[in-house]
C-alpha cells in the first residue's frame, strides 16, 4: 500500500550514505534561545534545569532510545520518552525557489537546491527539530507542515522531489511568503534561490526586502542560500546573441565581447554585494554556492562556517 | 599628388556600407538565460529593435570608416612626382686635388665628398647609369656602371686625395665626351671649388650641379723656399703667407740636410705675408721648412728646396747681337753667359761650355752638349723650310715647360717651316706648322731646342712669357743648374740617359725608369725631394735632384663653381621620379584596424 503522500529515498534527492553518516553529527545552530513546542535539544528561555522532569511522550522511530522510560514501558507496554524542562525543539522552515530560472544551468540550480534542502531536512529531523518545507515562485506550492523525527525524512524528501518537477514557474516573488510567515513558529528559515531579482532601487520595490522584514517580525533566523550555475558566474556566450529570459521571455540583444563579459561580472558582483547588504540589514545569514559544488562540501563545511549548522 | 588607379575610388562604397551595417539590424542567435537582469544593467551594444535605428557615433564606427578610407586610398595608388635625385646618366666628379685634404670639414673635405658620393651611389637603381670621375691634375673615369652599385662603391673606396691641382677644364671635357649625346645627363661636382680656371669653353650638354664642400679658409702656408748665394754665403729665403682672415702665429722651423738648424716665430694678420731669411751652413744641400703648429691644411705647412751648387755653369751665346736673349739668359740664376759673335772662328776659339745658344748661326757640327738654336740656317740643325706666317701659337701638347704660359697673344711675322727639319718633336705649333721643337737623347747626343723664327720678327720677347720660357728651357737643357722645383703631378723630364736609372721618392722608394724615351718621371704626387740615381750592381750614384712642393693656393672654399662663359650647353629636361604612397596608406589601414580590434575588445 503506497502512502497518500509522496516519499523518496535519499538517493532520490542526491544524498549518499556516506553523506548521511556525516550529517548525523550535525545539528542546526540557533543564535538565540528559542521556545519550542516539545522535547528537543535546544536550551529553553524558560527558567528551569535540564534535570527537572517535565512530561512523557510516545516514542517514535528515530528517537534516542536512551530516553526511553523502561518503567513506563513495563507498566503500559508502550515505549515512552521522558521529557525534561529546558530541552526544547526548534522549528526549521525550508523555502525552495521553484521558478523557471532555477531549472537552468549545468548542473541545474533546482537540483542542487533540492539536494541541499534534503540534507538540511535530514539534519533537522535527526536532531529532533520540527522541519517544514515549501516551494515558491509566484505562489507557494508543496507546503509541508513541520514534521518531527527521522522517520519523516522520506516524506520531506518526497515533497522536495515533487517540487523539482514544478521548477518551470514564472519569476520569483518573495512576497508570496508573507501569508506563510504569519503561521511560522519562531525558528530558523532557510530560503534557497538564485535571487536574480530586482533588489530595489528600480521600477518596483524589492520583494525580498519585504519578505525578510516579515520573517524577521515572525522571529525567524533567516539564512539566504544563493544557488548559481557556473554559466551564470562565467558566461560562455559570444558574438551577436539575443539573450532570452526563461522566466519573463524578455529579450536583450547584445554583442558579447570580452569587455562585456567583464562588465557582466562586475554587475554580478555588485548585485551580490547588494544582496549581502540586504541580508545584513535584516540580520540574516547569506551564502552563495555553485550548483556544481560537491554537496558534502557545501553542507558540512560551508554551512558550519557560516554558523547555520554546528 | 596624383592617383594611378583612380577607378579604385569605387571601392569607397564600403564606407556607406559600414555605416549601413550600423543601421541594419544584426541577426542574432537566440540564447536562453536564467535572467536578463544583470545584462540589462550594463548593455552598451547597438540594439536594433526596429529594422533601422538611429545612428550613434562610436569609436568603432569612426575607426572602421577611417580604415576603409585608408584601404581605398591604398587601392587608388596615390603618387607624387618629384625631380629624381639622379638623372638617367649621372656623372659624379669627385675633387681629389690637394686642397681637398683640408680638415676644416670633419674628417676631411675629401671624406665628405666621398660620403656625398656614396649617398648618390645609393640612389642608383636598375637602369640608372652612373660614371665616377676623379678631378685632379689628371681627370679620369674610375668607374662606370648601369644599375649596379657594387663597382661604383668599390672604386669610391679606393679613391685617395692627391697633392696636385684640379684640372676642371680637362674634367669637363672628359665628362662631355663620356656623356655622349647628353640626353638625361647630369654632372654632379663634389668639390671645394678650388680648381684651375676653365680657360676655354666646353660644350656641356647636361646640367651641372655643384656641391660646395669646405667650411673655412683659415690657412698659414709656406709659399716659397729657395736657397740663394748671399754676401756671406748661401742663404735660405722663405715666404709665409696667411691666406685666412684671422691673425695667426706659428714657428718656422728650418732643417738642413735632415737637421734642425733654425727656427723663428712669426705672427701674421689675415691676408698678410712675411719673408724670412736664414743663413745656411757651408755645403748645405737640402732644405726643409715646416710650420709649427700645423693647421687644417697640412700640405702647405712644409716646403723643400735644394741649395745651389757651389759652381755656376757656363753658357756660350753665339749671336750677332740679341738683347732679348742676352737679357733673358742673364736672369737665369746659376749660370754665366759668355757672348761671342756669330762666326765660326769666334765660336771655335771658345772653350767648351755647358750650354750653347746659337742665334741665327749654326756651326758645321753641333756640339755634344745641350744647344738652344734660334732661327738657325739650314745645316747641322736640319733643313729649314720656307718662311710662312704661322698665325696664333699654341702648345703642341701638354708639357710642363708651357704650363701657365699664354701663347695665344704672341704674334710671329714669319717662321721657317720645320716639318722637314728632322730636329725633334714639336713643342709650340701654329695653324701653319710647328715653330718650336725639342729633341732628347738617344735621338741626339744631348738635349736641344729649336726656335724656328727670328725673335726680332715676333713680339714674343715683349711678352711676359718670354723670360719664363727661356728660364724653363734653360732649366730643361741644364736641369742640374736650376732649382728644379715642380708641383705635384708634374711630369719631370730626366736629362740623363741609360737603362739603369731610377728615382728615389721622398718616402725612400726607388722607382726604376724604363728605357723608353723621353725619360719622364710622372709619379710626383708627394711633396719632397726626389733623387735621380744610377743603379749599378748594388750601388747607387746620385745624378741629380729635384723638388716637388705643394701649389700655394688659398683653401677658402668657393661657394659657386665658375664655368667658362658658354660652357653650358642645352639643358636636358630632368626626369621626374614618382613616389607611390600606397604602402603608407596600407600601413595606416593596418594600424587603424589594429586600433579597432583593441577598442572592440576593450568595449569602448
Amino acid at each position: 500500500m503506497t502512502p497518500a503522500f509522496a516519499v523518496a529515498g535519499p538517493h532520490d534527492v542526491g544524498l549518499s550514505p556516506a553523506l548521511l553518516a556525516r550529517l548525523d553529527r550535525l545539528t542546526f545552530r540557533s543564535r538565540r534561545p528559542v521556545v519550542g513546542s516539545g522535547a528537543g535539544q535546544r536550551i529553553s528561555p524558560r527558567p528551569g534545569t535540564s534535570a527537572e522532569f517535565s512530561d512523557y511522550r510516545t516514542y517514535v522511530a528515530g528517537d534516542d532510545f536512551r530516553r526511553v522510560d523502561w518503567n513506563a514501558y513495563a507498566r503500559l507496554d508502550r515505549l515512552m520518552l521522558r521529557l525534561y524542562l529546558g530541552e526544547e525543539d526548534l522549528s526549521v522552515h525550508l523555502f525552495v525557489d521553484t521558478s523557471a530560472s532555477m531549472h537552468w544551468g549545468e548542473p541545474a540550480k533546482d537540483a542542487a537546491a533540492r539536494s541541499i534542502a534534503a540534507a538540511l531536512a535530514y539534519v533537522g529531523l535527526s536532531g529532533f527539530d520540527r522541519l517544514g518545507v515549501a516551494g515558491f515562485a509566484d505562489r507557494v506550492t508543496g507546503l509541508l507542515r513541520p514534521q518531527r523525527g527521522r522517520q519523516s525524512c522520506p516524506r520531506v524528501w518526497g515533497t522536495l522531489r515533487r517540487l523539482g518537477s514544478q521548477s518551470t514557474g514564472p519569476a520569483s516573488d518573495f512576497t508570496t511568503l508573507l501569508p506563510v510567515t504569519r503561521s511560522l513558529r519562531p525558528g530558523i528559515t532557510v530560503i534557497l534561490s538564485d535571487f536574480l531579482t530586482p533588489l530595489g532601487g528600480e521600477d518596483r520595490p524589492a520583494t525580498l526586502g519585504t519578505a525578510l522584514a516579515a520573517l524577521r517580525g515572525a522571529r525567524q533566523q533567516v539564512t539566504l542560500l544563493q544557488v548559481l550555475a557556473p554559466q551564470e558566474l562565467d558566461p560562455v556566450v559570444a558574438g551577436d546573441v539575443a539573450l532570452t529570459d526563461v522566466e519573463t521571455g524578455a529579450r536583450v540583444d547584445v554583442t558579447v565581447t570580452p569587455a562585456l563579459i567583464a562588465a557582466y561580472r562586475d554587475a554580478l558582483e555588485e548585485h551580490t554585494e547588494r544582496l549581502r547588504a540586504l541580508a545584513r540589514a535584516h540580520q540574516a545569514l547569506y551564502r552563495r554556492v555553485r550548483s556544481d559544488e560537491p554537496l558534502d562540501l557545501v553542507v558540512v563545511d560551508v554551512f558550519r562556517r557560516i554558523g547555520l549548522l554546528t | 599628388m596624383t592617383f594611378l588607379a583612380p577607378a579604385a575610388a569605387a571601392f569607397g562604397v564600403i564606407v556607406p556600407a559600414i555605416v549601413a551595417l550600423y543601421f541594419l539590424k544584426v541577426r542574432r542567435t537566440p540564447v536562453p538565460v536564467s535572467s536578463t537582469l544583470l545584462w540589462r544593467s550594463m548593455i552598451k551594444d547597438r540594439q536594433a529593435s526596429v529594422p533601422w535605428q538611429r545612428l550613434r557615433i562610436s569609436w568603432l564606427l569612426i575607426l572602421q570608416i577611417l580604415a576603409a578610407i585608408a584601404l581605398v586610398l591604398a587601392l587608388m595608388r596615390p603618387a607624387q612626382s618629384a625631380p629624381a635625385p639622379l638623372a638617367g646618366h649621372t656623372i659624379v666628379l669627385i675633387d681629389a686635388s690637394a686642397t681637398m685634404q683640408a680638415t676644416d670639414v670633419h674628417p676631411s673635405r675629401f671624406q665628405e665628398a666621398k660620403s656625398q658620393a656614396a649617398k648618390l651611389i645609393g640612389e642608383v637603381k636598375a637602369g640608372d647609369r652612373m660614371t665616377l670621375m676623379v678631378l685632379d691634375g689628371n681627370p679620369r673615369v674610375v668607374a662606370d656602371s648601369v644599375g649596379n652599385q657594387g663597382p661604383l662603391r668599390h672604386a669610391l673606396d679606393t679613391l685617395q686625395p692627391g697633392d696636385g691641382p684640379a684640372d676642371l677644364q680637362g674634367a669637363l671635357a672628359l665628362a662631355a665626351s663620356v656623356s655622349g649625346s647628353g640626353t638625361d645627363t647630369q654632372l654632379v661636382v663634389l668639390s671645394d671649388g678650388i680648381t684651375e680656371p676653365v680657360v676655354a669653353p666646353v660644350a656641356l650638354p647636361f646640367q651641372v650641379t655643384f656641391h660646395a664642400i669646405g667650411a673655412s679658409g683659415e690657412d698659414l702656408a709656406i709659399t716659397a723656399l729657395s736657397a740663394q748665394p748671399g754676401d756671406t754665403g748661401q742663404q735660405a729665403f722663405a715666404h709665409v703667407q696667411n691666406t685666412g682672415r684671422q691673425r695667426r702665429s706659428a714657428t718656422v722651423n728650418l732643417s738642413v740636410d735632415g737637421r734642425l738648424t733654425n727656427a723663428r716665430t712669426i705672427a701674421l694678420d689675415g691676408g698678410a705675408g712675411q719673408d724670412l731669411t736664414f743663413p745656411l751652413p757651408p755645403g748645405a744641400q737640402q732644405l726643409h721648412a715646416t710650420l709649427d703648429p700645423g693647421d687644417a691644411f697640412a700640405l702647405d705647412d712644409s716646403a723643400w728646396a735644394l741649395a745651389r751648387p757651389a759652381r755656376g755653369y757656363r753658357v756660350l751665346l753665339v749671336s750677332n747681337g740679341n738683347v732679348f736673349l742676352q737679357q733673358a739668359l742673364s736672369l737665369v740664376p746659376g749660370i754665366t753667359v759668355t757672348s761671342v759673335s756669330a762666326t765660326a772662328s769666334a765660336y771655335s776659339a771658345e772653350p767648351p761650355a755647358d750650354l750653347y745658344v746659337f742665334d741665327q748661326f749654326t756651326p758645321p757640327t753641333l756640339p755634344a752638349a745641350p744647344v738652344l738654336l734660334v732661327d738657325p740656317p739650314s745645316g747641322a740643325a736640319g733643313a729649314m723650310g720656307n718662311a710662312f706666317s704661322p698665325g696664333p701659337l699654341e702648345p703642341a701638347g701638354p708639357n710642363p715647360l708651357l704650363t701657365g704660359l699664354t701663347l695665344s697673344d704672341v704674334h710671329v711675322a714669319a717662321a721657317h717651316d720645320l716639318t722637314k727639319s728632322g730636329f725633334g718633336q714639336p713643342l709650340i705649333t701654329s695653324p701653319g706648322g710647328p715653330v718650336v721643337e725639342l729633341r732628347q737623347p738617344p735621338a741626339a747626343p744631348a738635349r736641344g731646342v729649336l726656335i724656328g723664327f727670328d725673335l726680332h720678327e715676333s713680339d714674343l720677347p715683349l711678352r711676359t712669357a718670354f723670360p719664363v720660357l727661356i728660364d724653363r728651357l734653360t732649366g730643361w737643357l741644364l736641369p742640374q743648374t736650376t732649382q728644379a722645383t715642380y708641383h705635384p703631378g708634374d711630369e719631370v723630364g730626366i736629362a740623363e740617359t741609360g737603362s739603369d736609372l731610377g728615382v728615389i721618392r721622398p718616402n725612400g722608394h726607388l722607382d726604376a725608369l724604363t728605357a723608353a724615351q723621353p725619360l719622364v718621371f710622372a709619379d710626383t704626387g708627394t711633396p719632397g725631394v726626389y733623387t735621380v740615381v744610377r743603379v749599378s750592381g748594388g750601388s747607387r750614384s746620385t745624378l741629380s735632384r729635384f723638388v716637388v712642393n705643394a701649389v700655394p693656393a688659398p683653401i677658402a672654399p668657393v661657394p659657386q663653381l665658375t664655368l667658362a662663359q658658354g660652357a653650358g650647353g642645352p639643358r636636358a629636361a630632368r626626369r621626374s621620379q614618382r613616389t607611390e604612397w600606397w604602402p603608407w596608406a596600407a600601413a595606416a589601414a593596418l594600424v587603424l584596424l589594429t586600433a579597432e580590434w583593441a577598442v572592440f575588445h576593450r568595449g569602448l
